[in-house]
């Protein structure tokens, strides 16, 4: 039986009766969904019932098949979205910028497809970047003010691939400045709101991003991940948000925070668009010399159609449960969540076990230290002199001084100067090697445990997405919510985050999400069991979050 | 809404473990006693943060109130890293990046390439006259 995704109708809070709440609801495999047609036809007054599929289903490859079978055109596609976004924007705020030129690219692809010219696979996808990535025809601000307007010469790699993938760049979302921060709150331009609840943070630094692909404003992201930005968010909008492996993907063009953490990675609504979109931006690059000559496997080919799979398509495959990430001070929901997810995935044939990590609460300070030399060294080049907003001044270093005061927030001054403190001449030994001493010890406590199983399991977040302005004031309280995923920054490895049930909070609940850490370059086992999750979830509820209308 | 992240705190040792004032003086940086690196003897001594330094080095021109409000969170984080002092690093070589470095594809030829858009570059200059960026003036002292 045909059906169409949501990409085509917009599910409604009608269809959200039936609640979920994290309890073990035995639904059956397929729901009636009551969406409304959203379709700009005259006069639709009234409600089509239309089966939809209830487990998420690729968007991607549906806007792919539809342009082939010519059911619909580039333009009615990004119309779509297009529209969506504008409706969306002014209760998400996810975009500093969006495209003017999209829906001329999207006739340019119909052109192409009327002459039956061979088109990339993301032909007509419209994918939001994050704004610390590059665009050469669009701003570029990195959510600060000091680069208000700045126009990149060129575009960074990822966003180049995603373009000769033919994919339409729609915008470029909100962000911390810099990366610094976990909530979003931190952008110089605006608040981004959780489309879960429009009174909640999206998470940061890609909350954006995160907040875009929740709202189906577009069809995936990018983001960057450097101590949880890409995953955290991901777990906070209830989507789909990989971290993949340090070097997988290229950093040339990604303005950067902490060069030796700095990962590009994507957003979806679905794992098998992550790996589309993976597919994409993957691969070496002369213009970093820290990214990967490794070959780039097929990431698809992991994507195994359900009907091909037994009963237990997990059998053999062993889990790690991190018991650091479940213990005191996590949310009792967020707890259950975990322990359910784990629950499915032992009855899909899979072998869970906890496993501990006594240092692994290490990893926080190392990181702050690391991320904070790092940054202090990568944004001096932000002084108003070639480029960006220049404050005027009577002497040089004065204008240096007040550009960066002016231009830069207080989040990032603060990691500035503490980073400048570390790296301190004689300091090195007692914050920055030392720092570099834990991470090794973190490095190989991980690559331990990856030894006695392929995947490791923990929470994203101690809690669901919090209140804006609730971490205002106190930087080590925001800190603290990067516990879980600040290891695999320091590891290098990858990390896939799923939604995986739901927190109180909200009209309808708050996602969590659950992360999978795989070994270095492994993304292709993250996504292959991250794919059977999805698809076989027992209480799987409405993958569209209940915007305000 | 404290609870669950007062219990993280704790839990991952986010408080500072020596308690002490974090309000400075008025107007001055905070003069407080040196934390001391309980470790090996090969680390010195480190003074605690000295924001109107700091700021200069950095090249940020903090106002007086900026340092006020700065130091004792920039203190409290600082305190808070020295938990890292604890942990054994005997024979630990540091990890200066993830992962062993790929010395095969690194480096290109050494020739010149030509950027094609140089007048986007040029374009992003706040002050510029012709092929020239223009900035104020550098004053002796500040000559390094």
């Amino acid at each position: 039986m045909a059906f169409r995704t949501s990409a085509l109708t917009l599910p409604h809070q009608v269809g959200y009766a039936f609640c979920f709440r994290g309890q073990a609801l035995k639904l059956s495999t397929k729901k009636i969904w009551l969406v409304r047609n959203s379709s700009a036809s005259a006069s639709s007054s009234y409600e089509n019932l239309i089966v939809a599929q209830a487990r998420p289903a690729s968007v991607i490859r549906k806007i792919r098949e539809d342009l082939e079978n010519r059911e619909r055109s580039a333009v009615e596609v990004m119309e779509d979205y297009l529209t969506r976004l504008r409706e969306r924007e002014p209760h998400v705020q996810s975009f500093l910028h969006v495209s003017e030129t999209a829906l001329e690219e999207a006739k340019q692809l119909d052109d192409k497809l009327a002459q039956n010219a061979k088109i990339g696979p993301l032909a007509g996808v419209p994918i939001a970047v994050k704004d610390n990535l590059c665009t050469k025809d669009m701003p570029s601000t990195g959510g600060s003010k000091i680069l208000e307007g700045y126009r990149p010469p060129y575009d960074a790699t990822a966003v180049r691939k995603l373009r000769e993938s033919g994919a339409v760049i729609v915008g470029k979302t909100n962000m911390d400045e810099f990366g610094m921060g976990s909530t979003t709150e931190g952008s110089a331009y605006k608040v981004t709101a959780n489309p879960w609840d429009t009174s909640r943070v999206p998470g940061g630094s890609s909350g954006g991003s995160a907040a875009a692909v929740a709202a189906k404003q577009c069809a995936g992201a990018l983001g960057s991940d450097t101590g949880g930005s890409i995953r955290q968010p991901a777990s906070f909008c209830g989507v789909v948000g990989l971290k993949p492996t340090y070097g997988r993907v290229s950093r040339s063009g990604l303005m950067a925070y902490a060069s030796s953490l700095d990962v590009v990675g994507c957003f979806g609504t679905s794992v098998e668009d992550v790996a589309i979109l993976l597919q994409s931006i993957a691969g070496h690059d002369r213009s970093d010399s820290t990214s990967s000559s490794k070959d780039v496997p097929s990431f698809l080919e992991t994507i195994t159609p359900m009907d091909k799979l037994n009963s237990k398509p997990l059998a053999r495959v062993k889990f790690g449960l991190i018991k650091e990430t479940l213990g005191e001070g996590v949310d009792l929901d967020v707890v259950t969540a975990i322990r359910s997810a784990a629950e499915h995935l032992e009855n899909l044939g899979a072998q869970i076990t906890e496993v501990e990590m006594p240092k692994f609460s290490l990893g926080l300070p190392a990181y702050y230290v690391l991320a904070a030399s790092e940054a202090s060294s990568n944004l001096s080049r932000y002084d108003g002199a070639r480029y960006g907003k220049r404050e005027d001044a009577q002497e040089l270093v004065m204008m240096y001084g007040k550009s960066r005061d002016k231009g830069l927030g207080t989040e990032v001054k603060r990691r500035i100067l503490m980073g400048t403190y570390a790296l301190s001449a004689g300091y090195y030994d007692a914050f920055y090697k030392r720092a570099q001493q834990v991470r090794k010890i973190i490095q190989t406590d991980l690559e331990d445990v990856l030894q006695r199983v392929d995947v490791l399991l923990s929470a994203v977040a101690p809690t669901p997405a919090y209140k804006i302005g609730e971490k205002a004031d106190d930087p080590l309280a925001m800190y603290a919510g990067d516990l879980m995923t600040v290891n695999v920054n320091l590891a290098g490895l990858p990390a896939l985050v799923v939604p995986c049930g739901m927190a109180e909070g909200g009209q309808f609940g708050l996602p969590v999400g659950l992360q999978m850490v795989g070994k270095s370059f492994d993304e292709e086992k993250l996504l292959h069991l991250g794919h059977i999750f999805e698809q076989t979830a027992a209480d799987w509820r409405r993958s569209v979050a209940p915007l305000v209308q | 809404m404290a609870s669950p992240s007062a219990a993280v705190l704790s839990h991952a040792r986010l408080l500072p473990r020596i308690p002490r004032s974090l309000v400075p003086a008025a107007g001055a940086a905070a003069r407080r006693p040196s934390s001391i690196c309980r470790c090996s003897s090969s680390t010195r001594q480190v003074e605690p943060p000295n924001l109107a330094q700091l700021c200069d080095k950095a090249r940020i021109s903090l106002s007086p109130k900026e340092i006020e409000e700065f130091t004792p969170q920039i203190s409290k984080v600082v305190d808070w890293f020295s938990q890292l002092q604890d942990v054994d690093v005997e024979n630990v070589e540091p990890a200066i990046r993830v992962g062993a470095v790929d010395g095969t594809n690194t480096l290109r030829a050494d020739q010149p390439v030509t950027f094609q858009d140089r007048e986007a570059l040029l374009a992003a200059i706040p002050d510029r006259e012709g092929p020239y960026m223009k900035v104020p003036k550098i004053l002796k002292e500040n000559e390094e």
